[in-house]
Parts: C-alpha cells; sequence; structure tokens
C-alpha cells in the first residue's frame, strides 16, 4: 500500500494536488513561514520595551510592528492554522470519507491564501501599515500615509480562502459522513470545525466589504466612516467588530476540538459529556455573533447597548465553561500519561482559562473603562490565542505527527519544549496582566521607567518562549527524515478512525470504505469498543 | 462519492454560498442606512437623477427572467433537455438585457455627470456594480448551461437556478433603495 506521501513526488504533483493530506502539507509549510515572520516582529517589539526609553526603534517603526504582527498572526496564521492543515488532514479520516466534498477548491483555497499572504507581504516590504491590525478609522482611511489598502486587499483576498475552507468542510461533514457515521458520533474534532466553519462562511464576508469600504473611503475621499467627511467612525467599528469578534472564535473553538481528542486518548477514557461539548461548540459559534459591542464600550455607543452587549458577553463565556468543566472530569480518576500532546492539552486548560476569565473583567463595564487598551488586553487575548489555541495547536501537531508523517519524535524533546513554552508563555503574559492593572496603554514603544521590572520579566520570558518554538520546529523536521517509523496507532487511542488508516494513510484513505452501522457504539459515542484495523 | 451525493453536496455548497452572499450585501447595506440615516435629504435628491423607469423596466426585465429559469428547472426535472435549454437561452437574453440596459443607464449618468451628494452616488455604483458583477458571472453560467444542456443533469440546473435567484432578489432591495426614495413632483 502506498502511502500519501510516497505518490508522485514532484513540484508538479504537490502544487496541483487534489489530496487533502497533501493540501494540509502546503498549508503547514505557507503559515509556518508566516509564524516566523510575525514571531520575528514580536521580538524586536519585546526587545524595545525591555527599556522604558524608546530606544531600538522609533515609534513608527513600532506601530509598523505590531500592526504587521498583528495582522500577520490572525489572518495568516492564526486562523487557518489548525483548521487548514489539522483540519484539513483529518477531517475526511475522521468521519471515513476519501477527501473533502470539493478537492479542487480546496487547493484553490490554498492559492487564494497564498495570494493574499504575499500582498500582505508586499505591503510589508513598500514600508508597511501603521494603524494596528484593527485599522480604525478615520486614522487609517484619511490620516495614515502607510501601505493600507495593499494590505487590506491582501486580507480581503485570504477571506476567500477561509470561506472557500468553512464552505468545503460544512458540506464535507454534512454528505460525506461513512454509513454509520451520526452527528453524535463524529469526533468532536469534526464538530469543533464545523463550528468554526459557520462562522468563517458568515463573518468573512462582512469583513469583505468592511475593508472595501476603507479603500473606497481612502481612495475617493467619499464620508463613510470619517466625521470631517459625514461619515460615522462607529460603523467601522461594528463592521470590523462583527467579523472580528466572532474571528476570535475561529482561532479558539479548533483548539478546544484538539485538546477534546488528546486528552480522552491519554487518560485512558471516553471524554466527559460528550454531547454537551459538543454542542457548546456550535452555542459558542452562535452567541459569538452577537457579543461584537464589547469592544466598543468606551467608543461612544449608547450605555444601553454597551449594558446589553456586556450582559451577552456573560452569557457567551457559558458554553466555554462547559467545556472546561467537561474536559477536567475527563481526568478524574483517570489513568493519565503524561506524554508531550498531554502536556501541551493540559497547558491549554489551565491557560484558556485564565483567558477566558480575564474576558469576563473585560466585559464587565466598569472594569473595561479603567482596563480598556490597556495591556490588560493584550494578557488576556494572547493568554486565548498564544496560550490556549497555539499550545492546542502544537499539541496537535505532535498528537498526530506519526499519523501525518509515519515518523516519531524525539519524546525528551517534546516533553522539554512544551514545559519551556508553558513557562515561557507565563512569564511572557502574565506581567502584562499586572501592567494593565497600573495602568499601561497599549501600542507604544516607550513608558515611564516604574514599568520596568514587569516588562523586563516579559520579555526574558519571551526569550524562552522563542527558544522553544524552535526546537519542535527543529526536531520535528529532523524526525521527518530520520524519525523511528510509527506504527498505526502509536498511542494506543481507543477512538477514531484516523489511527484505523495506516501511517502515513494510503492516498484514499481506507482500503475500504469504512462500514460503521454495525458496530456497537457502546455508551460513549467514540470508536470505544473497536480495534480499529481489526473491525474494519 | 457518488452521484446522487454529488448533487446533494453541490446544492447545499450553493445554500452556503447564497449565506455568505447574503451576509456581503448585508453589510454594504447597513452602511448605506448610516449614510442615509444621516443624509436622508441629500440622499433623496440625489435619487431623483436616476433614471426610475429605466429601472423599473429592467425589475421586471430581471423578474421575467427568474420565471423562465424556474420553467427551465421544471422542463430540466421533467427530462426535457431541449425545453429546458431553450428556457437558458432565453434567460441568459433577458440577464443580458437588464445589463444592457443598466449600461446605458451608467453612460447616461456619465455623460450627463451626477451631481451632489458622491455618498449616495458611491453607493449606487458599488451595489449596482456589484450587482451586474454576479449578474454577468450568472448570464455566462447559464449560456454554458444552454449550450451544454445536453450533459447537465436537472440538479445542476436547479442549483444554478438557486444563484440566479438571488441575484434576482437582490435587486429586488437595490431597485427601492436606490431609485425610488425620492419624492417625484
Ligand atoms: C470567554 C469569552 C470572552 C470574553 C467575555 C471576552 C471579552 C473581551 C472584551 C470585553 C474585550 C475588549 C477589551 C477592551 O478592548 O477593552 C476583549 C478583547 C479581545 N479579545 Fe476577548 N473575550 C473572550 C474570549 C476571547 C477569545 C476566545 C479570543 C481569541 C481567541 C479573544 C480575543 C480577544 C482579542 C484579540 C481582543 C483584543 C482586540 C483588540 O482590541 O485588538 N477573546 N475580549
Ligand atoms: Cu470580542
Amino acid at each position: 500500500m502506498t502511502s500519501y506521501l510516497s505518490g508522485p513526488v514532484s513540484w508538479k504533483a504537490w502544487l496541483l494536488t487534489e489530496d487533502h493530506k497533501r493540501i494540509a502539507w502546503l498549508y503547514l509549510i505557507s503559515i509556518s513561514v508566516f509564524f516566523v515572520i510575525g514571531g520575528l516582529a514580536a521580538t524586536l517589539m519585546r526587545l524595545e520595551l525591555a527599556t522604558p526609553a524608546g530606544d531600538l526603534v522609533e515609534a513608527d517603526i513600532y506601530n509598523r510592528l505590531f500592526t504587521l504582527h498583528g495582522t500577520v498572526m490572525v489572518w495568516l496564521f492564526l486562523i487557518p492554522a489548525i483548521p487548514n492543515t489539522l483540519g484539513n488532514f483529518l477531517l475526511p479520516l475522521m468521519i471515513g470519507a476519501r477527501d473533502v466534498a470539493f478537492p479542487r477548491l480546496n487547493l484553490l483555497s490554498w492559492y487564494v491564501f497564498s495570494a493574499g499572504g504575499l500582498l500582505v507581504l508586499w505591503s510589508l516590504l513598500a514600508g508597511g501599515v501603521d494603524t494596528g491590525w484593527t485599522f480604525y478609522t478615520p486614522y487609517s482611511t484619511t490620516y495614515t500615509n502607510s501601505h493600507v489598502i495593499l494590505m487590506a486587499a491582501g486580507i480581503f483576498v485570504t477571506g476567500f480562502s477561509s470561506i472557500f475552507t468553512g464552505l468545503n468542510f460544512m458540506v464535507t461533514i454534512h454528505k460525506m459522513r461513512a454509513p454509520g457515521m451520526t452527528w453524535f458520533r463524529m469526533p468532536l474534532f469534526c464538530w469543533s470545525l464545523y463550528a468554526t466553519s459557520l462562522i468563517m462562511v458568515l463573518a468573512t464576508p462582512v469583513l469583505a466589504c468592511t475593508l472595501i469600504l476603507i479603500a473606497a473611503e481612502r481612495l475617493f475621499g467619499v464620508g463613510i466612516f470619517d466625521p470631517a467627511l459625514g461619515g460615522d467612525p462607529l460603523l467601522f467599528q461594528h463592521l470590523f467588530w462583527f467579523y472580528s469578534h466572532p474571528a476570535v472564535y475561529i482561532m479558539i473553538l479548533p483548539g478546544m476540538g484538539v485538546v477534546s481528542e488528546i486528552l480522552p486518548c491519554f487518560a485512558g477514557r471516553p471524554v466527559f459529556g460528550y454531547a454537551y461539548i459538543a454542542v457548546a461548540s456550535l452555542a459558542i459559534a452562535v452567541l459569538g455573533f452577537i457579543v461584537w459591542g464589547h469592544h466598543m464600550f468606551v467608543s461612544g455607543q449608547s450605555l444601553y447597548a454597551g449594558l446589553i452587549f456586556s450582559f451577552l458577553s456573560f452569557l457567551v463565556a457559558v458554553p466555554s465553561g462547559i467545556k472546561v468543566f467537561n474536559w477536567t472530569a475527563s481526568l478524574y480518576k483517570a489513568s493519565i500519561r503524561l506524554q508531550t500532546p498531554m502536556l501541551y492539552a493540559l497547558g491549554f486548560i489551565g491557560l484558556f482559562t485564565i483567558g477566558g476569565l480575564t474576558g469576563l473583567f473585560l466585559a464587565t463595564l466598569a472594569v473595561d473603562v479603567h482596563l480598556h487598551d490597556t495591556y490588560f488586553v493584550v494578557a488576556h487575548f494572547h493568554f486565548i490565542m498564544v496560550g490556549g489555541m497555539l499550545m492546542a495547536y502544537l499539541g496537535g501537531l505532535h498528537f498526530w505527527w506519526p499519523k501525518m508523517t509515519g515518523r516519531l519524535y524525539h519524546e525528551g524533546l517534546g516533553k522539554m519544549s512544551a514545559l519551556l513554552i508553558f513557562l515561557g508563555f507565563n512569564l511572557t503574559f502574565m506581567p502584562q496582566f499586572l501592567l494593565g492593572y497600573l495602568g499601561m496603554p497599549r501600542r507604544y514603544h516607550s513608558y515611564p521607567p516604574e514599568f520596568q521590572l514587569y516588562n523586563l520579566l516579559s520579555s526574558a520570558g519571551a526569550t524562552f518562549l522563542a527558544v522553544g518554538y524552535l526546537l519542535p520546529l527543529t526536531y520535528l523536521t529532523w524526525s521527518l527524515f530520520r524519525g523511528t517509523r510509527s506504527e498505526e496507532n502509536p498511542w494506543d487511542a481507543h477512538h477514531g478512525l484516523e489511527w484505523a488508516a495506516s501511517s502515513p494513510p494510503p492516498a484514499h484513505n481506507f482500503v475500504e470504505p469504512p462500514r460503521l452501522e454495525d458496530l456497537d457504539w457502546g455508551m460513549a459515542p467514540l470508536l470505544t469498543s473497536v480495534r480499529l484495523g481489526g473491525a474494519l | 462519492m457518488d452521484r446522487n451525493q454529488q448533487h446533494q453536496s453541490y446544492s447545499l455548497g450553493m445554500w452556503i454560498f447564497l449565506g455568505s452572499e447574503l451576509m456581503l450585501f448585508g453589510g454594504l447595506f447597513l452602511a448605506y442606512s448610516y449614510g442615509r440615516f444621516y443624509h436622508q435629504s441629500e440622499f433623496a435628491r440625489a435619487s431623483l437623477q436616476l433614471e426610475w423607469l429605466l429601472g423599473a423596466v429592467n425589475t421586471a426585465v430581471l423578474l421575467t427572467s427568474s420565471t423562465v429559469m424556474a420553467f427551465a428547472v421544471d422542463r430540466g426535472e421533467r427530462g426535457d433537455r431541449g425545453g429546458a435549454a431553450r428556457r437558458l437561452w432565453l434567460t441568459a437574453l433577458l440577464g443580458l438585457v437588464f445589463l444592457g440596459i443598466k449600461g446605458y443607464e451608467w453612460s447616461l449618468e456619465h455623460s450627463q455627470g451626477v451631481v451632489g451628494e458622491r455618498l449616495f452616488f458611491f453607493f449606487y455604483f458599488t451595489l449596482t456594480g456589484l450587482h451586474a458583477f454576479h449578474l454577468t458571472l450568472g448570464v455566462l453560467a447559464v449560456l454554458f448551461f444552454a449550450w451544454r444542456a445536453g450533459y447537465r443533469s436537472a440538479d445542476e440546473i436547479m442549483i444554478l437556478g438557486l444563484y440566479w435567484h438571488l441575484v434576482d432578489l437582490l435587486w429586488f432591495f437595490l431597485y427601492p433603495l436606490l431609485y425610488l426614495i425620492g419624492t417625484r413632483p
């Protein structure tokens, strides 16, 4: 049985592939490049912030750095991170399909993504943008002389890749499940991808329209957002956050899905409250659409709007809470194996909880007046996006690495990096909560000397974090060529059709289409009773 | 993937795509509403400069095209390939008539020049332009289907019909919002 990797290996075969598993690799390589670029910008920022004076870069350069960092990390790394790599690779395998519903659209999605990414890089080489990833008007439309349109065009284009992928995944999940793979037998990762896709399909077009309007106001001076021209800046914020709040859930839901797969495997028991976690994903996706106003508490929206958005934001935390409780309960009396993916998953639970709870602080009207636009907000979302999503991404990558490559990585190095990342992360971002609480505003390149201690700690932590990321980059790449061969199911997973395919899987995933109707699914709707391979 | 599953996939994919489209236009409609809220009388006055009669004719043309499209779908379902093809040709023709009239309007506006309220005319050109872009894609697809009707299944014609009707539907919102908001003497 030849694997999907050992088929035709020419450039052409890879660049024109319609195999979801190879497209996952195309994405993996692209987003890794963008991650490194975004990371370099962060490194420069943390270096600058090690001392109170603005000595390394000027204010203007610093503004361009954080814009670059935010834009690249959000749109070119985090949003595609799990859905387009692990999701692409695993979704068809997990539901017992040969591929996604529209393989060619899947490839197109990657090309569109790359084209958008190149436009963003172009804007960078042309001199960058200094508005922040949020492009607030009227600064972005009237006052800045940086390359807003070019960057907006790049993001506009990548948006289509999100829409294509979301559409593809939704149709795949609806129509391609193997016989017997009912909705409530699907792995939780698939549920999270479904919820993510829903957001991608419905929120991204609003971003597209917002970017068009920005470009129009910049080019033609029509008064849409700029009050001096008769427009309304609040309209921009409504439109932007109508997309961007749901988008933050694009950046966490897939991570939750990954953790819901890793935990039961290394706890040796089915996840607790499967159906609750599944439905909570959908609830988050839906509720996420009606809380955007919590980014605008101090921008002049009405008090009543603020009150309602505050209340709704509390509501959206409930399904997240349900998940955290269920994951934790899954560990109760379990025989836990602390291997690398599990370390990441446990780290995720802790850090996501802190990120989510501080979200509630920010969703409290009176508290937000004090904390808005301070480092507290920066710490809040980094706890979720980096502490949560990035940990989940790395955890998932380690978990499924043997499946994707057919090779094992060095477990000792894996554990060490996971710990290093966890500690480095906390050292980097914990002090930022304190800084924000003490009143240090975000997006400045210099600051009063009394804030130096915490900033120095943060920069030191970032150094550990950087090493922590470089390690997996190295040993994973090394294992690609030298790692020990992996068997089908290296973790002794008790559920998940993907473990039934060989490692790496054949081009068509399963030798025979899996038939699951007659299996005894038992209490848990997962493949506990099936030693896959034999049963199929 | 068997054929039936494939058609179901295409159909669902089209519905999701249409949802996406609605959100795109929805954002623009919201921005339009803001503009109109702040500049009510200017919008009304600017709207009077549009050729409402041509717009009305175009509305009728599109409505007819949708009806014909519905008949084409019906023919397809009955297995009458030739009948479906003839109705598809007619649908495309009506689409082209719409585009012709719209183009004529634009050229009038271009040569005579529209005055005042740039914001209104920005929305006018963006929304009608985006709509015409969608319609052009639709016409091309319908022409292709009409030409190859023998190779197209009833389901595929139905899916194309979905798209056509959405483009049509959008116009029914655009027409009153753009042409009919001023009070004519
Ligand atoms: C548990 C639910 C959550 C609540 C109640 C919440 C609440 C908030 C609030 C109120 C703000 C605005 C703070 C301010 O600007 O003053 C905020 C900012 C932010 N949150 Fe959350 N959040 C939650 C989850 C998340 C998640 C899951 C993510 C990302 C994956 C996220 C990412 C962000 C980002 C990126 C910002 C800052 C945007 C900016 O101004 O640049 N949040 N959050
Ligand atoms: Cu938010």
